[in-house]
Parts: structure tokens; C-alpha cells; sequence
């Protein structure tokens, strides 16, 4: 069953403010295209994995979601109700954990604060803490700089757990962990998806990561998709170029062989005309410069690619 | 980075350095002893009893004999006596609580008014901000002593009426200070995400807000306390606020100058008292200031 849906969502900001002087000389306003006409749809108990450079709007992504942006553009469903109109609903079924822990807790209360003003019961505090494998009695009384990186992301992860949420969206949860850690947040969360049955969003931009804890994958570039589908096919077979490029960008033990999409992630402001990727693409063919590939459905997943248009 | 609650580690890094132990000293010796007099003041006006209001001190401060009118410095006579005789040094020594007063009210009503617009106009933003800042751009196009002369002397303000008078011109920096920081940590992933983990707007302006704001404004409040006891001087020195016979160190500076050049002890010694005040607050908050923002490596 579908928890989420948000169909074409759009998200554009003003890259600099208009001022009076600037509208009686008629000047256009800029605007940054975060993310131009993305849908996204969310399984019941499932891992979604949104996978993408930095810049390609993930994070606007994970923002809407958790209702602490509005889409420009777009229609939001959590559980069968209008997002948008329904947005202490959602809040209410809804986490999210940031990238890093010692911004997105708040240096000025003590763990125990923390998790306390979003579950006041005590007992639970206990018990959300035993979850995450942190010791009650030493954690409760230190304030988040008194914490190793890892143990104040398990705090986030214990407060953000607190409300019981249906949907846990996680922005980056590991990018800012030593690799020992983020593999031991990594289980972690997979351990507690299984036990507790939470929905998941996942955002990185780690391709070994989302490969390690997606069942279904999203690969975003420049505010778009380009590439949808179960994770497991995406890595065994990834059809669009860049998720090609992605994929064979990731270092592998004994192999010295990256490939690596040539170029850099385009401006969003003025994003390439047709195909955003067809600057870098090793295959562009006339038709990418012109026209905007549509998502097509192809080996049962979906691909915004002219190559498999037929 | 340091925090106020890290106090210890703040007192450490104060005394290991000259200038910061310098103002620390002074600091604390002129908050210490208004506290005492400041008492001993409120106990005789509460009993009646002026002889509590100068038990600490050498002489009665209100002793007028023309017989010793003009005494220069000698070791019964500190600092020397007034053109009517008073004992210099006593009467600096009465006067200095009310200078501590004047600033402690000035400048926490200036913090929580500021706190109050700062807060409001860097969060809500929108019309809201633009409303109170132009209200503050306003009062900041004036000098701040310039304002309170305008508001105290039609008032004929006393000493409660001058305290009024430069808290209500004395906010608008704080409330800069406080929009400015409030910018930076309305941004932060702990503020923008509150909504979802349900936090109370009280809960989210104090204590995720304010409390991660407040550092600055504390090493800034720090310093600004010897500006207001300066400007609060200046007013006394041109005559307003002033109730004669109560010493007061501007006040005392003023008058001595009548005595210029023979009797130099007369506005010499109360002239240099406000220095001093005046730089341990500056040497102090300096110091502070350095230790918060983490301009000091430890």
C-alpha cells in the first residue's frame, strides 16, 4: 500500500531577491529549479532509497516530504489525505533525520530533554535509548557536543523514533560518520526497520549505501528523475547513462578501473536544454538536445532516457 | 568555541591574561561593593537611620564644614573634600551603587526587550520585521544621549526617570544583535525541523532559540555596561537626574571644576573613578567577547 504520494512536484526558489528598482526595470526574477516535476510514490514498509550528487535537490526532496517546505508546484497524499491541507496530519506521522547530529539537535538540552519534549513518558526515554544501543545512565545527562559523532546521530535517531512515526525520512544519516560508524548506524537502522516496521526514505549520496539498504531505488540529476526502480536491478543492470556512470564511479577492492560521468552537475538556474544530462552523456544524440525525455517504462522499472524510446 | 555555561573555563581563560584579570578585578570589585553599600544605602532609608548609609565609609559623605572646605589629599582625607568641606572619597564611595543600578537595569531590560523584538523580527520576518526595524532604525539615527536629554528634561527625570529614560532609548542595538543571530540559527536543522517533533512556540523562542543566541549579546552586554554608566554620567555631569545633596560621580565632576586648577583633587578623583569603572567593564567584556567567539585558542 502506497503511504506517500506526491505527484510532479516542483520546487523553485528565488535565486535573488527582486527588489522595487529591479520590477520598474522590468527585470526577471532567477529562479533556482530544486526539483522540476518529480513524483515520487512510497511503499508501506519499504526502503526507498533516493540516490543523487549533491545540488540534484534531494534534500528539498526529503523537506516537502516532512512538510517543512512547501512545493512550488505539485500535489502531496500521506495515507490517502491531501498533504498540503492536512499538514499537522503528517506531522504527526512523520520523522526525519538530518546529515549531521550536532546541528540537528539542540546544543541546549541534555539527551534525556531531548527525547523527553517528544515522548513524555519516561520509561519510554529508557527504552528508546536501549533501542538505538545507548546506556541510559550515561547518556541522559550530556548535552550532544558531549557525544561522539555516531552516539548523538543514535540520539537523533532515538528522538526522531520517539513519536512512533509511520514514515522516517533520513537525509544523509551516515555522510557525516567515520566509515566504521556509518556502518554500525547503517545496521542499526536496518535492524530497526525490521523490528519496528517503518517506512523509510532514504537520501544519500553514498551509491554503496543505498545499494546496502534500498529495496527500491530513485536516482535524481538536476531536480529530475532519470532512473527508478527496484535497487537490485538498478545495480545489476542500470539502464540510464548516468546511474551507468554512477555506478562505475564507485572504487572497488583490487580494481583500478573508474569511469566516472565526465563533467559537472549542471547550473540549476539554467539547467541544459532537453535532456539535463546530455552535456555528459557518452550516447547524446540529437534528439536529447531538443526534447525532454519522458519517464518511460522499461524491464519494469522506469528510465527518462531517449535510448529506450521507441 | 566556549559557552556561558562553560563559566569555569571562561574565569580560567579571564585570569590567565593581564588585561582580562585587570577588568575582572575591577569588575568585580565595583559590583561587590555596590552590593554592600547599595544594602547598607536601603537599610538606612528603610530604618531612618542614615548612619547605617556610611558606617563602611572614612567620613559622613554629607559632613558640610567650611573649615576644612578645599582640603587637600592627606591621610585622614583621601582624595581630599569638596568646596564645602565633604569627604571626596566617602562620597564616591556612596555614590558608586547607584551607577551599578542604573547599568544592571539598563542594560537587562535593553536584553529583554531586545530579545523580545530581535526575536519576533528575525524569525517571523516578513511585514512584522520590517515594522520593528525601521521602529529601530529610528532610534538608532540618534545618538542615544542626545535622546535621553529630549525625553529627561521636560520630565525634569530624576534619578528613576533618567534609569526610564535610557531604557527606553538603550534596546535597539540588542535588538539588532538578537535579529542578526536569530537569521543564522533559524537555518539550523534543530529550529527548521521543531514543527515535526511538536514543540511549543514558548519552547522554540526560549529554549531553542534564545538560549542558542544569547552568548554574544552577553559578552556584548558586558561591555555595554560601562556605556551606560559613561552616558548615565554625562547626563549627571550636565545636571540632569541629579538630586542634590546625593553624591553623584558625574555630578561631583561637574561641580569640581569650579575649583580648577587649585583644587584639582575635586573633580580629578571622581573623573577618574568613571574611568575606571568604565575600562574594567571594556577590558572585561573585551576579553569575554574574545573567549565566546572563539578568537582565543585554549
Amino acid at each position: 500500500m502506497e503511504i506517500y504520494v506526491g505527484k510532479s512536484i516542483r520546487k523553485y526558489y528565488a535565486s535573488s531577491k527582486i527588489g522595487l528598482l529591479d520590477r520598474l526595470t522590468g527585470k526577471k526574477p532567477l529562479f533556482v529549479k530544486a526539483l522540476d516535476d518529480v513524483s515520487i510514490t512510497i511503499n508501506e514498509g519499504e526502503v526507498l532509497g533516493v540516490l543523487g550528487e549533491s545540488g540534484c535537490g534531494k534534500t528539498t526532496l526529503a523537506k516537502i516530504l516532512a512538510t517543512l517546505e512547501k512545493p512550488t508546484y505539485g500535489e502531496l497524499y500521506f495515507m490517502g489525505k491531501n498533504a498540503l491541507k492536512n499538514e499537522e496530519f503528517v506531522r504527526k506521522h512523520v520523522s526525519i533525520v538530518f546529515q549531521n547530529p550536532l546541528l540537528s539537535l539542540n546544543p541546549r538540552l541534555t539527551v534525556e530533554e531531548l527525547i523527553y519534549e517528544v515522548n513524555k513518558n519516561k520509561k519510554e526515554v529508557k527504552k528508546l535509548l536501549d533501542l538505538v544501543g545507548l546506556s541510559y545512565d550515561y547518556v541522559k545527562d550530556k548535552y550532544p557536543n558531549e557525544l561522539s559523532g555516531g552516539q548523538a546521530q543514535r540520539v537523533a535517531i532515538a528522538r526522531a523514533l520517539a513519536k512512533n512515526p509511520s514514515l522516517l525520512i533520513l537525509d544523509e544519516p551516515t555522510s557525516a560518520l567515520d566509515a566504521s560508524v556509518q556502518a554500525q548506524i547503517l545496521n542499526l537502522l536496518i535492524d530497526l526497520q525490521k523490528e519496528l516496521k517503518i517506512t523509510y526514505l532514504f537520501i544519500t549520496h553514498n551509491i554503496s549505501v543505498a545499494k546496502y539498504i534500498s529495496d527500491r531505488l530513485m536516482v535524481l540529476y538536476a531536480g529530475k528523475v532519470v532512473e527508478e526502480g527496484s535497487a537490485n536491478d538498478i545495480f545489476e543492470k542500470p539502464l540510464h547513462p548516468y546511474t551507468q556512470g554512477l555506478i562505475s564511479s564507485v572504487p572497488k577492492f583490487g580494481v583500478k578501473d573508474l569511469r566516472p560521468p565526465s563533467g559537472e552537475a549542471p547550473s540549476l538556474i539554467t539547467p541544459p536544454s532537453g535532456c539535463r544530462f546530455h552535456p555528459r552523456c557518452p550516447f547524446a544524440m540529437q534528439i536529447c538536445k531538443v526534447k525532454e525525455p519522458p519517464l518511460l517504462e522499461v524491464e519494469g522499472r522506469k528510465v527518462a532516457c531517449w535510448l529506450y524510446a521507441r | 568555541m566556549a559557552s556561558v555555561k562553560d563559566y569555569k573555563t571562561i574565569l580560567k581563560m579571564l585570569v590567565k591574561e593581564p588585561a582580562g584579570l585587570t577588568g575582572l578585578i575591577i569588575v568585580s570589585a565595583f559590583l561587590i561593593w555596590s552590593l554592600i553599600q547599595g544594602s547598607l544605602e536601603l537599610i538606612s532609608i528603610y530604618t531612618k537611620n542614615p548612619r547605617y548609609s556610611y558606617m563602611l565609609l572614612p567620613h559622613n559623605p554629607f559632613a558640610i564644614n567650611p573649615a576644612l572646605a578645599l582640603h587637600p589629599p592627606t591621610l585622614a582625607y583621601l582624595m581630599g573634600t569638596n568646596g564645602e568641606g565633604e569627604d571626596i572619597l566617602s562620597r564616591i564611595l556612596y555614590a558608586i551603587p547607584r551607577d551599578a543600578f542604573v547599568a544592571i537595569v539598563v542594560v537587562f531590560s535593553s536584553i529583554v526587550i531586545g530579545a523580545v523584538i530581535g526575536i519576533l523580527s528575525g524569525y517571523i520576518g516578513g511585514w512584522l520585521d520590517e515594522i520593528f526595524m525601521r521602529i529601530t532604525d529610528a532610534f538608532l539615527s540618534l545618538p542615544a544621549l542626545i535622546l535621553v536629554i529630549a525625553i529627561s528634561v521636560p520630565l525634569k527625570a530624576n534619578y528613576f526617570g533618567v534609569i526610564l529614560g535610557l531604557s527606553i532609548v538603550w534596546w535597539p542595538t540588542y535588538a539588532r544583535l538578537f535579529r542578526v543571530q536569530v537569521l543564522e540559527v533559524k537555518n539550523a536543522d534543530y529550529v527548521s525541523s521543531a514543527p515535526i517533533y511538536n514543540i511549543s512556540k514558548a519552547r522554540l523562542f526560549y529554549k531553542y532559540i534564545f538560549l542558542n543566541v544569547i552568548d554574544p549579546i552577553l559578552a556584548y552586554a558586558t561591555l555595554d555596561l560601562g556605556n551606560v554608566i559613561l552616558t548615565y554620567s554625562t547626563l549627571a555631569f550636565i545636571g540632569i537626574g541629579v538630586t542634590p545633596p546625593i553624591p553623584e560621580l558625574g555630578a561631583m565632576a561637574s561641580n569640581g571644576l569650579s575649583g580648577l586648577p587649585e583644587a584639582w583633587w575635586w573633580p580629578l578623583f571622581p573623573g577618574l573613578t568613571i574611568l575606571l569603572i568604565v575600562m574594567g567593564f571594556s577590558l572585561l567584556g573585551d576579553r569575554i567577547q574574545e573567549i565566546l567567539m572563539g578568537e582565543v585558542m585554549y
